[in-house]
């Protein structure tokens, strides 16, 4: 053996730890690399809310310039307190909320006792009930808006709490995501509760619910969230200033004779933060219900 | 407690299949009985019919002196052990054990009473506190165990109960299954495709196939006496060896031709060879051989009684040491055939030796219904 090939046991230690070294150097510059791009799709995504949120601040003569005005030079609220004078915009967020939550709550109610019945249950013409439920989501919401109206308007519903809820307390969608999560729940545990002597009502209460925690919280995300920016139908039902939602109110900000926009969009900022926070905490709940039963594991 | 009959029950689907067709049986009180069959035989849509899971097209079901056809599951008063266990994972060991005392509003001391009773049974009142998920599988199939004795049902039922167990712990678990129902002196209704559980916990076994019966025995019975070839080759592993052969008149000695070649079966006496004579002269049957029937040749030189002996020249194809035994494989005009041997058995896979083929022991079947012939002219 050639004396070349023999190393001293402080130069084998030098080498691991020159090849530790780099080691770690490609591992921090990969996730850097990584950490780079996330900011700036970030940035990409976020920049016109940032926007929003910095012309809410700005008094109105600021962005009206020929200057590249990103920040406010003197932020202000006035623009938010002229908001709340101009309409009632807390009535208004406690109608959204209250409607909101409402169809929130019958929909996790209804859907999930419809798709219990489609799941576990056996009767005749199951199957063609489920996709004629399933039909209806190929239906545009607009086109069914008309003849909705004039039911709701000839039971003197107009302009009222249940006008707004009622039409949604189901959803085809609703009754499909909790289906798709019965789907992979065991019918051994639905046989054995029933040899055990449990009824239906029993076992959904006691063991059907409390497993699925992560499908009703992604259901109530996804629903809260578009019955909080519904438009269309709010706005043709209400007419006072008690039961408009949000979204309309907002509307209410624009008027031809003196438009602000800084004024508007102090309005928007303000009504995107409910959504936004509801999304945040129910983030993780409503990926891991909109993948249930989709994919195993 | 009660014993359950089954008359004529049927179960057809929608689309025209007979999953189970024609099933009579009587179980009595306090008997273990076995369902026993390959997949898809019938033997779970059976047991999901007496446990009200799955409708009965025809037929009766009694439990007891009521017909229980139209009951729901849950006033049949039967309780069931499910393959993949069924615990409810929110709830507690406790809880689990409890809940169909729970459902039934049974006062809370009775319940506690009786759910430490049955854990103590069952060896798993240090668990009770824990939840159902984070049990092993052995402690899962206990709880789910301890939930179906507890309210003493009239029968329990029981679908595939080890078949999530690695093999050491179905082997510990069946010993214990048997005490318990020695211990409980309840009728249980035990369905598997393994036919060693069938074997060692049976009083009785119900062999099925494509949805029919093929014989109701005990164990031994069925062991030795088989019906027809199907319970012949299912019961038994290494499953029994088949051959076609021809039956033949030499000079008052009945032969059989295997595979071209003439064995003789030396003055053999008894019914078999008498009915040979009469019904089979010169027709084909099949002989059906356990492995542990086909002997080696040091074997046989040991042996006294020869007359009944014959020995065939074969190739060994492959050799399998399981410990205890060695199974040798060889085959003669195409088919596999196995022999079961000594240990310490020298023969390699390649060698060319001499078997004895023990006729004596031997079973005969009708090779168009394929029944054993003893049973077919009783």
């Amino acid at each position: 053996m050639s004396t070349q090939n023999v190393i001293s046991a402080e130069k084998l230690k030098e080498l691991q730890y020159r090849m530790d070294r780099e080691a770690k150097r490609k591992k921090k510059i990969k996730s850097g690399l990584l950490v780079f791009a996330n900011i700036v799709f970030a940035l990409l995504i976020l920049t016109p809310l940032l926007y929003a949120i910095s012309i809410a601040f700005m008094p109105s003569n600021e962005l009206f310039t020929l200057d590249l005005n990103i920040l406010p030079k003197e932020p202000t609220l006035q623009n938010f307190i002229l908001a709340f004078k101009r309409i009632p915009l807390i009535r208004f967020v406690v109608n959204s909320f209250l409607v909101a939550g409402l169809i929130t709550f019958g929909q996790i109610i209804s859907c999930s006792l419809a798709a219990f019945s489609l799941h576990f249950l056996d009767f005749k013409g199951k199957n063609v009930i489920f996709m004629l439920i399933m039909a209806t989501m190929m239906l545009p919401g607009e086109a069914t808006i008309i003849s909705n109206y004039l039911t709701i308007s000839s039971w003197g519903w107009l302009d009222s709490y249940q006008a707004l809820i009622v039409p949604y307390l189901t959803s085809a969608m609703g009754i499909f995501l909790f289906r798709q999560f019965f789907q992979s729940f065991p019918m051994s545990l639905y046989e054995s509760a029933k040899l055990d002597g449990c009824k239906n009502l029993r076992f959904i209460v006691s063991i059907l619910l409390p497993l699925m925690k992560s499908a009703m919280g992604a259901m109530a995300v996804y629903t809260f969230i578009n019955a909080w920016n519904m438009y269309m139908w709010p706005l043709l039902v209400t007419g006072s200033n008690t039961m408009r939602t949000v979204q309309i109110g907002i509307g209410m900000l624009d008027s031809v004779d003196s438009q602000s926009l800084t004024l508007m969009v102090a309005g928007v900022v303000m009504i995107i933060i409910p959504s936004i926070s509801i999304f945040i905490v129910g983030q993780k709940q409503l990926i891991k219900g909109m993948f249930s039963g989709a994919v195993k594991g | 407690m009660a014993g359950l009959t089954l008359r004529n029950i049927t179960k057809q689907y929608e689309n025209g299949f007979q999953a189970v067709s024609d099933f009579n049986l009587e179980i009595k009180d306090k008997e273990f009985i076995i369902f026993v069959g390959p997949s898809g035989c019938g033997k779970s849509t059976t047991l999901r019919m007496i446990a009200g899971l799955e409708e009965i097209s025809d037929g009766e079901l009694w439990i007891g002196s009521d017909l229980v056809n139209y009951r729901e599951s849950k006033d049949r008063d039967l309780s069931m052990v499910f393959q993949n266990y069924a615990l409810y994972p929110n709830m507690t060991v406790y809880d689990n054990i409890a809940f169909s005392l729970q459902v039934r509003k049974v006062p809370k001391k009775e319940i506690d009473k009786k759910v430490h009773e049955a854990a103590k049974i069952l060896e798993i009142e240090h668990l009770l506190d824990r939840k159902a998920t984070d049990l092993s599988g052995g402690q899962k199939q206990r709880v789910a165990i301890g939930n179906a004795i507890i309210r003493k049902p009239n029968a329990l039922l029981m679908d595939e109960p080890l078949s999530n167990l690695d093999a050491r712990l179905r082997a510990k678990m069946r010993v214990e299954l048997a005490q318990l129902h020695k211990r409980l002196q309840t009728t249980i209704i035990y369905v598997t495709h393994d036919q060693t559980e069938a074997m060692t916990l049976g009083d009785r076994i119900v062999v099925m196939n494509k949805g029919k019966i093929q014989q109701v025995d005990t164990p031994a019975m069925l062991y030795e006496h088989p019906d027809n070839q199907f319970v012949a080759g299912f019961i038994g592993s290494p499953a029994m060896n088949f051959l076609r052969a021809d039956v033949k008149h030499n000079e008052e000695i009945y032969s059989v031709t295997l595979e071209g070649k003439t064995v003789s079966f030396g003055k053999m006496s008894g019914y078999k060879a008498w009915i040979l004579k009469k019904k089979y002269m010169i027709r084909e049957v099949v002989m059906g051989i356990r492995p542990e029937h086909i002997y080696t040749e040091d074997v046989y030189e040991k042996m006294e009684e020869k007359e009944n002996l014959s020995l065939i020249p074969v190739t060994i194809e492959a050799k399998e040491l399981l410990g205890a035994e060695t199974i040798l494989y060889f085959r003669v005009e195409g088919e596999r055939y196995c022999s079961r041997a000594a240990a310490d058995c020298q023969i390699e896979a390649g060698d060319q030796v001499n078997l004895a083929f023990d006729l004596n022991q031997a079973h005969f079947f009708d090779s168009e219904s394929g029944i054993n012939i003893v049973h077919k002219y009783q």
